[in-house]
């Protein structure tokens, strides 16, 4: 969800809207609910799915008021299965533009989030696409830049060689005040995947790699799986594990702090082994008095869940 | 590809621990007992949070913000509630 100045809050739904043949359970709307809570469509996905189809990721606004988003799917009737996702823009009155199709060798399946700087130049990552490399000719994913009129640049290109993989399948970014970007991936390690959070620096490469319990089979103290939305500040990233922490390892997902210029990970906190305060952290958000926010679900199929505050000490 | 490379163990982890001063403490702000959030939440400039849920067993559209639960807002002025229609549900990647 996303919040204007004046309280207006914007979101999207990966389903619903109109729908097709291809998309029977839609393709996905922009809405706006106002502070009264009065709900409106902003945009309703074209069943062609030309105008891109199944938005994931969380809207960005600029300055202007614009919001700018992803569709994991559509883009194109012939590429990647049903389109291989793109970039859209759409003003707070409605007014809808696909900013840049993706056509698997630039991208494929973009979901996270975007972030966009001051000139209107456009960030974000897709969890397949680029080159294919390998053994197997597979992809790991981009991260890219768009201009504001769309032409997009591929900042880097994951690597893999079919067996194992740096920092693949990328989805949410954070970018600090040196400009390096930063997420978490993956690894596809065959021994033990505990994802890792990269860093890729101005001059696009990958400059830094923090592995999330390596070379480890299930005992993961310090959290394994990143994932979710990451928060940095002044210096430090913020995120979560979905599996892990606890001293013996079995924890259901951490909450931690890394810094990238010690390579440091602090655990702030680790969701219990019984389940009891959920599991499966989904990311983090961040206020200005440094808390953190984030949201947990029981799992195993017992509905419901908890928001959840981690407040620094003074 | 990596001028620098930090693979770190347990040990290391708990180094770090200890040399941190600076802790967090783990509040619980609101518990849902028919829909599941889905991702994080945002925070507004007064410490209010916005969030969505996902449709699962008696939290389908249609239903009320009773029975889908609520955010609780930090200093308890006030609630917000979401309700459906906008309920994301989790995603699925459809092409695997």
């Amino acid at each position: 969800m996303t919040l204007d100045a004046a309280g207006n809050l914007y979101g999207v739904t990966t389903y619903g809207g109109r729908t097709s043949s291809t998309f029977a359970f839609g393709l996905g709307v922009v809405f706006k609910i106002t502070p009264q809570g009065k709900f409106s469509i902003l945009h309703k996905f074209a069943a062609s799915g030309l105008e891109g189809a199944q938005p994931t990721g969380p809207l960005t606004m600029d300055a202007a008021g614009n919001l700018y988003g992803t569709t994991v799917k559509g883009g194109s009737t012939s590429l990647c299965n049903n389109g291989c996702g793109v970039v859209f823009k759409v003003s707070d009155k409605g007014a809808f533009s696909v900013l840049h199709a993706f056509s698997q060798t630039d991208g494929e399946y973009p979901e996270g989030n975007l972030i966009v700087d001051t000139l209107g130049n456009v960030y974000g990552t897709t969890v397949y696409g680029g080159p294919v490399q390998g053994p197997i000719n597979a992809s790991y994913g981009v991260l890219f830049e768009l201009t504001p009129a769309g032409k997009e640049t591929v900042l880097y290109s994951f690597l893999g060689d079919g067996e194992s993989c740096d920092g693949c399948y990328p989805g949410y970014i954070v970018r600090d005040s040196v400009l390096n970007f930063y997420g978490p991936g993956s690894t596809q390690s065959p021994d033990f995947d505990g994802g890792v959070l990269y860093e890729i620096n101005t001059s696009e490469s990958e400059n830094f790699s923090y592995y999330f319990c390596p070379g480890v089979s299930g005992l993961c103290p310090n959290g394994a799986i990143a994932s979710g939305q990451i928060v940095e500040s002044e210096g430090l990233l913020y995120g979560t594990t979905a599996e892990g922490g606890g001293s013996d390892g079995n924890g259901q997902g951490v909450v931690y702090q890394l810094s990238p210029s010690t390579g440091i990970e602090t655990v702030l906190y680790s969701f219990p082994a019984d389940a009891s305060q959920g599991r499966e952290p989904q990311g983090i958000s961040g206020d200005s008095q440094g808390s953190l926010y984030g949201t947990v679900s029981y799992g195993n199929g017992v509905p419901g869940g908890l928001v959840f505050k981690l407040t620094k000490s003074q | 590809m990596r001028n620098r490379l930090f693979v770190l163990a347990a040990l290391t982890v708990a180094i770090a621990l200890a040399a941190h001063a600076q802790t967090y403490t783990e509040s619980t702000l609101h518990t849902f007992t028919a829909a599941n959030p889905v991702g994080t939440v945002t925070v507004d400039s007064s410490g209010n949070l916005y969030g969505a849920l996902g449709w699962t067993g008696a939290c389908q559209p249609g239903k009320t913000a009773e029975e889908c639960g609520r955010i609780s807002i930090p200093g308890g002025t006030k609630q917000s509630s979401i309700t459906s229609p906008p309920l994301p549900m989790a995603r699925t990647p459809s092409h695997l």
